[in-house]
């Protein structure tokens, strides 16, 4: 930038002294004006206009609109004529970034005045001034350079056709990344074998053994390259060439022809997933005008593309792009469809997958190779379609290349086929001063956020006090707010383990398993019928058997994956085996499947009921094989109207919606299992499902378990799991994953770890560097109570018992078993009603009935008058020092500074009449502050 | 005021002081054997309270300490060999029978629950071997508790959904001192609802039972009866039935200590017979176990392929019994079956208290499949039922498993497979839907009569039979004395009381006896009724073999039906005239029943002779095939004159049913222009020479038409209706319209119905109609034959002269 901006103020100055003097102009400058904006596109490799602007002579023959310079008449030189043009106009030079400052033009029209002076044997050449500024960045950087990688690490070049890019990734001691393959020297030793197309790389015999190697900083990589039938043509085929294209350029988006009607009356199947239907309606549906074989050229589907006719969806590529060749091609072979053994996409793969970019504009070119079934593997880069989750972060081009922006993080998604595959960026601010803090590690989880942490150069917060420890682990691990006795009891013990034996207090506590039973009930939606009808099925009843089944086993600490494992595979009467209820949730059979899939793996395979999923793995073929597992549910009723028994009716199948046939049971992103006829598929999928084998279950049961504790899953939301979700710390929800299975399933051990980890422990207090964190666990996440323990709070600091539905007086909110059972402070506040799996159904977003509910409602007012707990204080002849302190850890756990404490001192004195009144508005006061329903 | 007003006012009460008592509940709901119990009964209508009807001995009303409309007090005798369980009952007032209730019988004595008792600390104090009378409020938990010895069993069972006060679903636990449930029972399959459990004590010292609703609900309702002792609770019996009369080894099958005894059957046979220990303490309850003269194939294990299956000694019916008694567990039987044999198959499992769900499959000898049951249903659904036509004579095998494929010592079933026996039963219909048991007595008033409608079921009997009814109370006679045929599908059952008859009861088994007197199959009845249901659903039925008599104060009313004096014809109609004879001061309306109709008559089902008027009508309409015969008809009263329902039956009345004098075919599509005359025409056939003349009418055009009825005699070859039509006569086709036409018989008319399904229609008129044409015919000579008897044209032939219209 530096010298870009110096460069342009020597051409002001020129220009400006111009002005005053004919004095002879300096070539330099104007071959630097031509170098920088012109010759990028006159040149031999492209020769725009038809116009070469590399030599005197080149300028005086000229291209389409005759001469470029008129050396009889110069201020009617084409050049001159062209940078003089305003900038909408179609004619303007440059066309990109137009017009030339007036100093420029002026230079030029000087320089073309005194005759076009050209220095003998003087030849332009691009140049590219941001490349030479990062050239000069590199430079400066080169000397910490660590590693260099060349991705893919190796090549496999088959047929003519088959190309790989070459990305040179250079990583340097700062942990930072740069795309250095324009920079290093790229050496082939053998160009007898294959040789360099731009960056890419193409086989030049027909077999050979070679590789390439850069150097860079000292630095050298190499990566062997293997070219296999290197000479023989292959033709473009359907399936492997032209319905990429359809997917690149969008012709199968939802919004296009790939819609269900499609559009202007062409379909094409969402996202490709049905070659054999595009085939058809492609070649057999307006035969000869979407496929002309006579005239390739004015096939509808070449005129449309490349915007010879009018095109709703515009002109999509240009007529010379590799796209439109290849579907040419493909036409002009007599359009044929592939044979029966034509190899299928296996997976792909995305280098580089680690990117740590500094400042903005820094860019990285990303590279996607596919594999396929008959070993071969192909550059797709050009066919991919890219995403990134985090534009402001990282945005992605069209063609994979990424360019940084702010700080933070993102993820680019790349899909081809049905293949969905992520890479990571982090953006860091240039020329940071960062030396990595001393943080706190007390434990694995802390290993993997402070070395994300480090990465994204942020410095966490402090600890928070054991004021807001004590308040924070008694909202989460048991649901209710800590009393002033314990509160004060905690600090001033001076014990060094408090914090981790205050847990250990907390974990054997009952309302701790009430918690994730509550938890796991709105999970499994343990609810009743219509609310208010009991005779609705399911019952109130089963519905109180399934939560009490549900509470044993977390009662028991049964290991959740053994508890999914009879849930999931349960038959009999839903009143005397009540874990069968699971079933009655949800009668529909795909929707079931679904649930299973979002509950117990954090997925959302709605989408691949009707269409392979745009943003993950998942194909309609998943989606039913999964869903037959499902298929054989029998359901009977019994003599009691209340009970209906759920079997294993051994028949019936998963018929996938598109191809009409039945799909075998097959596990979600596993294998097929060899089920005998009459086999209980649910249980055969409840076993694989919270197996080992099954990667998702640990890793979506700690990711929950973690997102209760820290406000936020690693995975966000903790039931979207998709591979354009990834999580934030993979290696964090790896560790958490273990250590789960490693404990058994036992949620406490993992509570215990997660607890006494600084990245819980961390202040909500931010600094400047995490203050926009969300995702790394830098800080403490201010949260909402949910709606259950803020009641069962109020209920408690004002000693008013609360009355439900079944549950004696007293009984805690939290423990209500049935979703359908609320009132109108729960729905106000957000209790899952349980009709849905989604983790949005709990809602704590803050909103204006919650607060007009506290304020004016009878939850916060009528309570404290009920409860009388500052009258019986008084009574107790408390001193209002003692009052107000008393009410601030009931309420807000802490004690009252001085500031807040005065302010109700003070208007005692002045009206001491008032006092029960005062102290009864600063009670209220308290419980109307967002430091009340906050947990922070 | 006038006198008269005022005199029925003070007569009222004296006419209608209490019909059809209202039986809502009592006080406590049961009582022990061998006592004597104070009872309050609760309902409506009780002032007049005369006695209670059970219907099994050993019951007796000692005295009646107070009787209000509201509540009755009195002593009830319960005898030691009075039946355990839950006997049936009615209350029986001067003027009416009540609806059926449960009273239980306990060999232990009643307890009340004292309230509070909603925790540990204020747990009510019991002893074992007793009866608890209580109530769960909602949210209600009653706690009791009771001291024991280590090694004693404590066994619990409670009544709850049982004693028929609605749906209300206990559940029960023994709780020991450190607050652990160490045995619960929501539901069971003996039970339903009610549960029972059993534990050992595990020390010397205190343990709890508590009972509460299962899902913390209750009401004022909601009572229970619960049962502390140290009793066996057997879940089934093994085998579960067994020859009348005969003498059985049986296995109670029970969850803590089973045990075998021997078993005297009672003789009767009892579809609702429970078995009961008499070695062992005796649960409150008993064991459902089959009476039938089947012989008993036991299963011998191993039988768990078709190779090592148990062979069963050829008979035409077999019972199957045998217990799945592991997880996964198939029993197999072979049986030898005949070729065409139809068997009413049924596996009684859950009936009888097992936890199986049974599926029965039979196979032949070459393993192929012929039927497979899993829920046929019964008694209770999940039982198999299914007929099974033998295909050819040969060895079966028979395959019993869970449908779950779980299995335990309590997974007894019985396999019964019944070739067709002869049996000949009878039941009442419905009367009101979702009642069984409405108006299913015969309170029979003093000078009047009560009827039911009897339905029979006949099963390879046919012959004629005769109603029979022994030990009637004082007064009553059986009026229903006709032989009944073979071939008829119900009778009315009428009961006469004679005035002077003593207001009394009887419980009676009425039967049907064969007029053949080598015919061996004895009618029974065989009435299905709910004792718990809500709404559409029944949880509890029996089935009832007695009638529940009474002789009832004489009915404010009496009906007779007008005598008739002409026969109801084939296709023919009859109004049957219906008259009241009220009490001085009766008025309300009363609603008359036609109780039952002949085959091949029908007639609305009932008519309301409205307050005030004495009369009703009853048109019986005769189809083409109605048996010339002379039948019964009656009709029954049931008025609801402020003060419950009130039954009064006419006598039976004669009517007799007979050929149709005259027929004729339904007169075909005949056409006419609006405003035109037209003729109906169709031939009419004398079939009995009737002496007279009758007259023809023309039934089912609207007014708009004028079409005169013609007289006929026995001579008259056709029909002949002219029809007169103007410009007001609507356009379009009237279908359905018929002759009707009056006989004269004797005094009287035999009304006939002919020509059914006649058409008429009127068509718009023709433009440039060819009035002027006809009109000259009409001078001539012909024209006046013409006009004597109109040309007939057929519809073809209006056509033709429709085309044929000169188009001027």
């Amino acid at each position: 930038m530096l010298r870009f901006r110096s460069l342009l103020s020597v051409l002001l100055l020129v220009g400006a002294s111009s002005l005053h003097a004919e004095a002879p102009v300096a070539f330099d400058q104007v071959r630097a004006l031509l170098e920088t904006k012109c010759v990028e596109c006159h040149n031999p490799e492209k020769v725009k206009g038809k116009l070469l602007m590399v030599t005197r002579a080149d300028f005086l023959k000229g291209g389409e609109a005759g001469p470029a310079i008129d050396l009889a008449a110069p201020d009617k030189s084409e050049l001159l004529r062209r940078i003089n043009l305003p900038k909408a106009h179609d004619d303007v030079m440059p066309p990109k970034n137009g017009p030339l400052a007036a100093a420029e033009i002026a230079l030029l029209r000087n320089w073309v005045a005194q005759g076009a002076v050209w220095p003998a044997g003087v030849k332009l050449a691009p140049r590219d001034l941001a490349k030479e500024s990062v050239l000069a960045d590199l430079k400066l950087k080169l000397p910490t350079i660590e590693k260099l990688e060349i991705f893919p690490d190796k090549f496999s070049l088959e047929t003519k056709r088959d190309f790989h890019r070459v990305v040179v990734f250079a990583t340097f001691k700062d942990a930072t990344t740069r795309d250095v393959t324009a920079y290093a020297t790229l050496t082939l030793p053998d160009k007898k074998v294959a040789d360099f197309d731009g960056y890419s790389l193409h086989a030049v015999a027909e077999e050979g053994k070679t590789e390439v190697i850069a150097a860079i900083g000292g630095l050298t990589a190499r990566a062997p390259i293997e070219v296999k039938v290197g000479l023989k043509d292959r033709a473009v085929s359907f399936r492997q060439d032209v319905m990429p294209v359809f997917m690149r350029a969008g012709c199968n988006q939802g919004g296009c022809h790939g819609a269900a009607r499609g559009k202007d009356g062409f379909r094409l199947s969402l996202f490709g997933m049905d070659p054999d239907g595009d085939y058809i309606r492609l070649t057999r549906e307006m035969v000869g005008r979407r496929i002309n074989l006579a005239i390739p050229e004015e096939s509808t589907l070449i005129e449309k593309c490349v915007g010879k006719v009018p095109h709703s969806g515009n002109k999509l590529y240009e007529a010379d792009s590799a796209y439109n060749k290849t579907i040419l091609e493909w036409i002009t072979n007599g359009a044929k469809d592939d044979p029966a053994t034509i190899a299928k996409v296996t997976g792909i793969d995305i280098y580089p997958k680690q990117i740590v970019l500094e400042g903005p504009g820094a860019t990285q070119q990303i590279s996607v190779r596919a594999t396929y079934s008959d070993g071969t593997d192909r550059d797709v880069t050009s066919l991919a379609l890219f995403m990134s989750n985090n534009d402001p972060v990282a945005a992605i081009s069209k063609d994979g290349l990424v360019k940084s922006a702010d700080r933070g993080a993102a993820f680019l998604l790349a899909r081809f086929s049905v293949f969905s595959i992520t890479a990571q960026v982090i953006v860091i601010p240039k020329g940071l001063v960062y030396q990595r803090p001393k943080t706190e590690e007390f434990n694995y989880i802390d290993t993997a956020v402070n070395e994300r942490l480090h990465r994204l150069r942020i410095t966490p917060s402090m600890l928070c006090t054991d004021e807001e420890y004590v308040r924070r682990v008694f909202i989460d691990v048991v649901g209710i707010y800590p009393k002033p006795e314990k509160i004060t009891a905690f600090i001033a013990d001076k014990s060094p383990g408090k914090r981790a034996q205050l847990v250990e207090g907390l974990l054997v506590r009952k309302e701790f398993t009430e918690l994730w039973v509550m938890k796991w009930a709105e999970l499994l939606q343990i609810r009743s019928g219509i609310a208010g009808n009991n005779n609705q099925p399911p019952f109130y009843k089963n519905a109180l058997l399934y939560y009490n089944w549900l509470a044993e086993k977390i009662g028991k600490n049964v290991p959740i994956d053994k508890i999914v494992v009879e849930l999931l595979s349960a038959s009999g009467g839903t009143v005397s085996v009540p874990a069968v209820n699971y079933y009655q949730s949800e009668l529909d059979k795909l929707k079931l499947s679904e649930n299973v899939a979002q509950v117990f793996m954090g997925m959302r395979i709605q989408c691949a009921q009707c269409h392979n999923h745009p943003f993950d793995r998942w194909t309609m073929s998943d989606y039913y094989g999964f869903n037959a597992f499902f298929a054989q549910i029998g359901r009977k009723q019994t003599d009691d109207p209340q009970e209906v028994v759920i079997y294993n009716s051994k028949g019936g199948e998963s018929q996938h919606f598109l191809t009409k046939l039945n799909v075998k049971p097959k596990f979600l992103g596993g294998e097929e299992p060899d089920l005998k006829p009459g086999d209980d598929r649910r249980k055969v999928m409840a076993e694989w499902l919270a197996s080992r084998r099954n990667p998702f279950f640990a890793r979506n049961i700690a990711n929950l378990i973690w997102a209760h504790f820290l406000g936020v899953g690693v995975v966000n939301p903790v039931d979207d799991v998709r591979v354009s979700n990834p999580p934030s710390n993979p290696e964090l929800l790896d560790a958490l994953a273990q250590h789960l299975v490693d404990y058994d399933y036992d949620v406490r051990r993992l509570v215990r770890d997660i607890t006494a980890s600084a990245a819980y422990q961390r202040s909500s207090k931010v600094n400047e560097t995490n203050a926009d964190d969300k995702v790394n666990f830098a800080r403490s996440q201010v949260r909402r109570v949910r709606a259950e323990v803020l009641l069962d709070a109020i209920s408690q600091v004002t000693e008013t018992p609360n009355k439900f539905q079944g549950l004696p007086v007293g009984a805690r909110a939290v423990q209500i078993a049935d979703g359908a059972v609320s009132n109108y402070f729960l729905s106000t506040f957000g209790r899952s009603s349980r009709e849905s799996v989604a983790s949005t159904e709990v809602k704590t977003d803050p909103n204006l009935s919650q607060a007009l509910h506290l304020m004016n409602g009878d939850a916060v007012n009528d309570r404290i008058r009920r409860g009388k707990v500052v009258q019986t204080m008084i009574e107790a002849r408390k001193t209002d020092e003692q009052i107000v302190t008393e009410l601030f850890l009931r309420v807000f756990g802490r004690a009252p500074i001085d500031n807040e404490m005065k302010a109700v001192t003070q208007s005692i004195a002045k009206d001491p009449a008032g006092r029960l009144i005062i102290l009864e508005d600063t009670f209220w006061a308290l419980m109307n502050s967002k430091e009340f329903y906050f947990n922070h | 005021m006038s006198f008269r007003l005022l005199l029925a006012l003070l007569l009222a009460p004296a006419v209608m002081q209490a019909a059809y008592p209202d039986f809502s509940g009592t006080k406590p709901n049961g009582g022990q054997r061998g006592s004597d119990l104070k009872l309050t009964l609760q309902g409506t209508r009780l002032a007049d309270f005369e006695d209670l009807m059970f219907f099994s001995p050993g019951f007796k009303v000692k005295s009646v300490e107070a009787r209000t409309s509201s509540a009755v007090e009195l002593t009830l005798s319960i005898a030691s060999d009075a039946p355990l369980g839950n006997q049936l009952v009615r209350i029986r007032t001067k003027s009416g029978i009540s609806h059926p209730r449960q009273f239980f019988v306990s060999p232990f004595p009643n307890v009340a629950e004292k309230e509070p008792n909603n925790d540990f600390a204020s747990a009510q104090p019991i002893e074992l071997n007793q009866t608890i009378e209580g109530v769960i409020q909602n949210e209600d938990v009653d706690y009791f508790k009771l001291t024991v010895k280590k090694g004693q069993r404590i066994s619990i069972e409670i009544d709850g959904l049982r004693l028929g006060y609605g749906v209300f679903d206990p559940y029960i636990a023994i709780i020991d001192k450190a607050k652990f449930e160490k045995a619960f029972s929501d539901d069971t399959i003996l039970h339903r609802q009610d549960g029972y459990c059993s534990f050992t004590a595990e020390y010397d010292g205190e343990y709890y039972v508590m009972v509460r609703e299962s899902s913390y609900r209750g009401s004022s309702r909601a009572f229970y009866r619960l049962h502390v002792g140290s009793f066996s609770r057997p879940d089934a019996v093994y085998p579960a039935g067994g020859r009348p009369g005969s003498k059985l080894q049986v296995r109670f099958v029970d969850a803590k200590e089973s045990f075998a005894e021997e078993v005297t059957l009672p003789k009767d046979n009892n579809p609702d017979f429970q078995l009961y220990s008499r070695t062992r303490d005796s649960a409150p309850s008993g064991n459902p176990f089959r009476l039938s003269n089947l012989e008993n194939t036991l299963e011998v294990e191993p039988n768990d392929t078709p190779e090592t299956a148990t062979v069963a000694v050829p008979a035409d019916s077999y019972a199957l019994n045998g217990i799945i008694d592991k997880p996964g567990d198939v029993d197999y039987f072979k049986v030898q079956l005949k070729k065409g044999q139809v068997l009413d198959c049924r596996c009684y499992a859950q009936a009888i208290g097992s936890p199986l769900d049974p599926v029965v499959s039979v196979l032949t000898s070459k393993g192929r499949s012929l039927i497979s049951n899993d829920d046929g249903g019964g008694l209770r659904r999940l039982d198999s039922r299914f007929k099974l036509t033998v295909p050819a004579d040969g060895e079966y095998t028979i395959k019993v498993t869970d449908h779950l494929e779980r299995g335990g010592p309590n997974f007894v079933y019985r396999l019964e497979m019944i070739a067709a026996l002869p049996s000949l039963t009878f039941a009442s219909p419905e009367y009101s839907v979702n009642d069984s048991n409405y108006r299913q007595f015969l309170a029979v008033p003093r000078g009047g009569r009560m009827v039911l409608l009897e339905n029979f079921s006949r099963n390879g009997v046919s012959g004629e039979y005769r109603f029979d009814a022994q030990g009637l109370p004082a007064g009553i006679k059986l009026l229903t004395t006709d032989a009944i045929p073979g071939d008829l599908g119900n009778t009315p059952l009428m009961f006469e009381a004679a005035a002077d008859a003593p207001l009394g009861q009887a419980v009676v088994a009425v039967t049907m006896q064969p007029l053949d007197p080598k015919a061996t199959v004895i009618g029974e009845q065989r009435q299905l009724y709910d004792i718990v249901r809500d709404g559409n659903t029944i949880y509890y039925q029996g089935i009832e073999n007695k009638l529940p008599f009474a002789v009832v104060e004489e009915a404010p009313y009496s009906l007779e039906i007008v005598k008739a004096t002409v026969p109801l014809v084939q296709n023919g109609v009859f109004n049957l005239h219906v008259t009241a004879k009220r009490k001085e001061g009766f008025k309300a309306p009363i609603r008359v029943m036609m109780v039952w109709t002949p085959p091949g008559i029908s007639s609305l089902g009932e008519q309301t002779i409205a307050e005030g008027s004495n009369e009703c009508v009853f048109q019986l309409d005769a189809n083409s095939a109605v048996p010339t015969k002379a039948w019964k008809f009656v009709v029954m009263g049931e008025t609801d004159a402020g003060a419950g329902r009130v039954y009064n039956a006419s006598p039976f009345s004669e009517l007799t049913t007979d050929l149709a004098f005259v027929g004729a075919p339904a007169i075909p599509l005949t056409a006419m222009e609006q405003g035109q005359p037209g003729t109906m025409v169709t031939p009419f056939e004398v079939i009995r020479p009737f002496e007279g003349e009758a007259t023809a009418t023309l039934v089912g055009v609207p007014d708009t038409f004028s079409i005169a009825p013609i007289k006929v005699t026995k001579d008259t070859k056709e029909l002949r209706f002219t029809v007169v039509t103007d410009d007001k006569t609507p356009i379009g086709k009237k279908d359905n319209l018929f002759v009707q036409i009056e006989i004269p018989v004797g005094k009287g008319f035999a009304t006939h119905r002919v020509a059914i399904g006649s058409i008429l229609r009127v068509d718009a008129p023709r433009k440039n109609a060819v009035v002027k044409a006809a009109a000259p015919a009409a001078g001539k000579d012909t024209a006046k034959a013409t006009a004597a008897t109109p040309v007939v044209l057929s519809r073809l032939e209006q056509l033709r002269q429709k085309n044929e219209t000169p188009k001027n």
